[in-house]
């Protein structure tokens, strides 16, 4: 999750950082906070972390998707502090229904969750392969005997089921808005 | 303290849950699916589709609970049984599972949007939902009591046109046709003007079809079915549940002619309940009964879990079921009032 490749004591967490698997090291590390990835993984910030490089390669999961997930997910969850806190001023300085633009941006704040939702699953079973029970079963060996065909007939179904949900609830959405504004 | 609690013994006492679980199921969603079954036809506008939605409106969610119970009870008590149950059954579960979003969306989603398109869409989504949730279920059971083709080894060889055949048929169609009539006298009991009248006169007509079913079915059960005798003739007290069966639904047919709505209502739920007891009386000790050869099944006491799951589910089952249907007992009461001709909706 936050792309530490070799194992090393009193950790630094980096503000600007991108990882790259391919080198299994972070092609770009920048600002530096001392000592707090350690501080986050074990409570003390002299602490050791094993580093992915240590790890048996075979299990590692995709790095970069993992990580931008994380920070796709967390990035999302401060902003929308940010909003709330920013709603809570405006309310108390009486401009919260006169404000044009922080109302815009709420509007289109609608999708970001749902967003924020999948990236955050996608860092918990994308971060948790190849195994399907940490340590106990991997992915492929949990395979269930179900024809391929089935399961992309259910894949298909499924989606084409939430897509029309999805519509459904775009439309209202829409009409709940214009229901309470009257603005189209 | 519990010494006499064996893993058998266990294994036994969850049988007997699972099957007190899928009859309650069974009967409680009766009404809330047969609501749906009925809505696009006994609906004249939106006034009577508010009425059907309202009479069912607080109640679906809980009875959903019992369907959910059943399968992680299935889930917690016979995992290995959930694996292959899901893994055989994958597509007929994957309908399931489109018709249980399908009914949740319609019916919560009904009275909150004017438009006509979209209240006759949800409508038939409700009817859509309502169907592939008791037919397929139906089917389901009705392949269970007949046994899936599990051959040496647990490998499944079944497909899925098999398992529409004509005994699942006749037991898809007893389940929707139940439903119905389930339905129609619960909103018959529920209501009140035009729309009570006629599920009432509909209920005269389909507790009679339900009868005949009833029968066909159950002769069916016995006399085509290989297996479906021994544990009867085993147990002879066992036939009483396919003879309450009957005398349920023949009290079904007389109450409904007599337009007393509620002691029919009951009686029709309880040939429900009998009919899938006495299924399931005839499939232990198997839960996935084997149709090519009765050692291939698969059984509750190598279907099982650990002593130790067994013993602290039943602890928690014991705690957490009275407490599940005071609470839902307790819905009921609370939207007791038999439900107007009027428009608005107010929860």
């Amino acid at each position: 999750m936050d792309a530490i490749w070799e194992t090393g004591s009193s950790v630094p967490m980096y503000l600007i950082q991108v990882p790259d698997s391919s080198t299994g090291s972070n092609s770009v590390q920048l600002l530096g906070i001392p000592g707090l990835a350690s501080f986050l993984y074990t409570g003390s910030f002299s602490g050791t972390i094993t580093g992915l490089n240590q790890l048996p390669q075979d299990e590692l999961p995709p790095v970069e998707i993992v990580f931008w997930s994380f920070r796709l997910m967390t990035i999302l969850g401060s902003l929308f502090i940010i909003e709330a806190l920013a709603g809570l001023y405006l309310h108390k300085s009486g401009k919260l229904y006169t404000s044009d633009k922080y109302l815009k941006l709420l509007m289109w704040s609608i999708p970001l969750p749902y967003i924020a939702i999948i990236a955050g699953w996608n860092v918990t079973e994308i971060g948790r392969q190849p195994w399907l029970v940490y340590g106990l079963l991997k992915t492929a060996n949990g395979l269930s005997s179900v024809p391929t065909s089935d399961v992309l007939l259910s894949v298909i179904l499924i989606s084409a089921f939430y897509l029309i949900l999805m519509v459904f609830e775009i439309y209202l959405i829409k009409k709940t808005v214009v229901n309470a504004t009257g603005v189209e | 303290m519990f010494d006499f609690l064996t893993h058998n013994t266990l294994a036994v006492i969850w049988f007997f849950l699972w099957c007190v679980i899928w009859g309650v199921y069974f009967i409680v969603d009766s009404f809330s699916l047969g609501a749906g079954l009925l809505a696009p036809f006994i609906a004249t506008d939106k006034v009577q589709r508010i009425q059907i939605q309202r009479s069912v409106g607080p109640f679906w969610g809980g009875n959903e609970v019992w369907l959910i119970l059943a399968v992680g009870g299935t889930f917690a008590a016979f995992p290995l049984v959930f694996s292959k149950m899901f893994t055989f059954l994958y597509l007929p579960m994957m309908l399931l599972l489109i018709g249980l979003v399908a009914r949740g969306i319609s019916v919560e989603y009904l009275h909150k949007e004017d438009n006509p398109r979209i209240q006759k869409a949800l409508t038939w989504g409700w009817f859509v939902g309502s169907l592939l949730i008791s037919l397929v279920l139906g089917v389901a059971f009705a392949n269970f009591f007949k046994g899936l083709e599990i051959a040496l080894g647990g490998v499944y060889n079944g497909t899925l046109p098999g398992l529409f055949g004509p005994y699942a048929l006749i037991g898809g169609v007893l389940f929707v046709l139940m439903s119905t009539t389930s339905g129609a006298l619960w909103i018959n009991v529920k209501t009140e003007g035009a729309l009570a009248a006629k599920a009432g006169d509909l209920a005269k007509k389909s507790t009679l079809i339900v009868l005949v079913l009833v029968l066909v079915y159950l002769a069916y059960s016995f006399m085509g079915i290989e297996g479906f005798t021994s544990n009867y003739s085993a147990t002879p007290a066992l036939y009483l549940l396919p003879v309450l069966a009957v005398a349920a639904a023949v009290l079904a047919v007389f109450f409904a002619k007599k337009d007393r709505g509620f002691p029919a209502f009951c009686s029709n739920l309880l040939a429900l309940l009998f009919v899938v007891q006495s299924g399931l009386a005839s499939i232990y000790p198997y839960l996935l009964k084997s149709s090519v050869s009765l050692e291939y099944g698969i059984d509750i006491f190598e279907a099982a879990s650990s002593h130790m799951t067994l013993s602290i589910m039943l602890g928690a089952a014991v705690v957490l079921v009275p407490i599940v249907i005071i609470y839902q007992l307790w819905v009921y009461t609370l939207f007791k009032e038999t439900i107007k001709e009027a428009e608005q909706v107010d929860y």
